[in-house]
């Protein structure tokens, strides 16, 4: 149910309803999270800068790079399955409708 | 699936496929040029140095070279080489730059982008023409800084000195009002030294985009699009600015990029599946 649906039936729909809208809610905050890659692209930009300041050798970075290399993968599996786009990987042009 | 030409982004090969079920034939595409003639750039390849050539529509072509279909992951050295191409067309061509990853099933299909988005293109290109992307990062030395502003501005002294006298009896609240006071004063600093930059930058370049800080010690992290017929003045004014504040800030200059953080076209991508 919409959020405006339910603010509006909010009076007659009563408490059974605001569990659902809470549990709407929850998911839709998991999905974020398990879909947000910005926050681990930013630790790679961390990392890098680590690198080029000398505070971790070319060993550690590889490993902590591959770290970051496997959630990035599993947000992209996650936005995959919930139909969201994706950048890179294979891609053609988008046919119309009508074509 | 809408997909950002421009914003440096994704990919080393995902493990996800076995290496045995990988198909054959995909084009990584680096970036978009005007060249009439087929060119081959070499063997520079992304994934293991395979030969980067030239697939043409018109006076349109892009930079490719062949590829299984596969995600690269971001990985530094996939990232470097997709650079490192771009860089080496960069140095003969105006480019419009690709996201970092981004795969065609064929060279057909590379063919129908460069026809379904040739104006965009061609508008692009006319208005990146002969422009280059420098990146200018400010990094500061909190300690420094401090010492600085300690310097300088007499009320934070006068505290701090009264506090330092009066070390027992000196209270939590002075304390709390200093750091309140170096706080307020750091802040004023930061954006003193990038509006600074910026002004000195203003002359030499044609645009500027601020990005997002990444850490705790960096308070600029901009691009510059710079006209190639100034990029000694460019370096220079860097240089200069780089000088001035020798003692307080680190600058972290790079470049020259294609344009990645000027170009945004839209494509109208889908998944290939």
């Amino acid at each position: 149910m919409g959020l405006l649906a339910s603010i509006l039936l909010a009076p007659f729909t009563g408490p059974i309803d605001g569990a659902l809208w809470t549990m709407e809610k929850v998911q839709r905050v998991v999905e974020e999270q398990l879909t947000d890659d910005a926050p681990i692209k930013e630790e790679l930009m961390q990392l890098q800068l680590r690198l080029e300041s000398g505070e971790i050798d070319d060993d550690e970075y590889v490993e902590l790079e591959a770290d970051v290399m496997r959630r990035l993968r599993e947000v992209r599996a996650w936005r995959e399955k919930l139909g969201m786009g994706v950048s890179g990987g294979p891609v053609r042009v988008a046919r119309d409708a009508d074509e | 699936m809408e997909q950002e030409l421009s914003n440096l982004s994704s990919d080393g090969v995902s493990d996800l496929l076995a290496a045995d079920l990988v198909e054959q034939g995909g084009k990584y595409v680096y970036c978009i040029i005007r060249l009439d003639d087929p060119r081959d750039f070499g063997e520079i390849g992304i994934g293991g140095s395979s030969r980067v050539y030239t697939v043409h529509h018109n006076d349109l072509a892009a930079v490719v070279s062949d590829t299984p279909i596969v995600i690269y992951d971001p990985t530094r050295e996939n990232v470097l080489a997709h650079e490192f191409v771009n860089e080496t067309v960069m140095r003969e061509f105006t480019v419009i730059p690709m996201s970092f990853g981004t795969v065609f099933r064929s060279e057909d299909d590379v063919g129908e982008l460069l026809r379904s988005t040739y104006q965009a293109f061609t508008d692009v290109l006319d208005k990146m023409q002969d422009k280059i992307e420098f990146g200018v990062k400010i990094l500061w030395d909190r300690e420094r800084v401090i010492a600085n502003i300690e310097q300088e501005n007499d009320e934070i002294r006068r505290l701090k000195d009264e506090i330092t006298r009066n070390a027992a009896s000196s209270t939590y609240f002075a304390r709390m009002q200093l750091g309140r006071l170096i706080e307020a004063a750091m802040e004023e600093a930061g954006n003193r030294y990038v509006s600074d930059v910026h002004e000195q930058l203003k002359h030499v370049s044609v645009a500027s985009r601020s990005n997002k800080v990444i850490g705790d010690r960096m308070i600029l992290n901009a691009a510059f699009l710079v006209d190639r017929a100034h990029e000694k003045a460019f370096d220079d004014a860097v240089k200069e600015l780089s000088r001035r504040y020798e003692n307080l800030l680190t600058f972290k200059y790079t470049g020259p990029w294609p344009p990645y953080n000027f170009v945004n076209i839209k494509l109208k991508l889908e998944k290939a599946n």
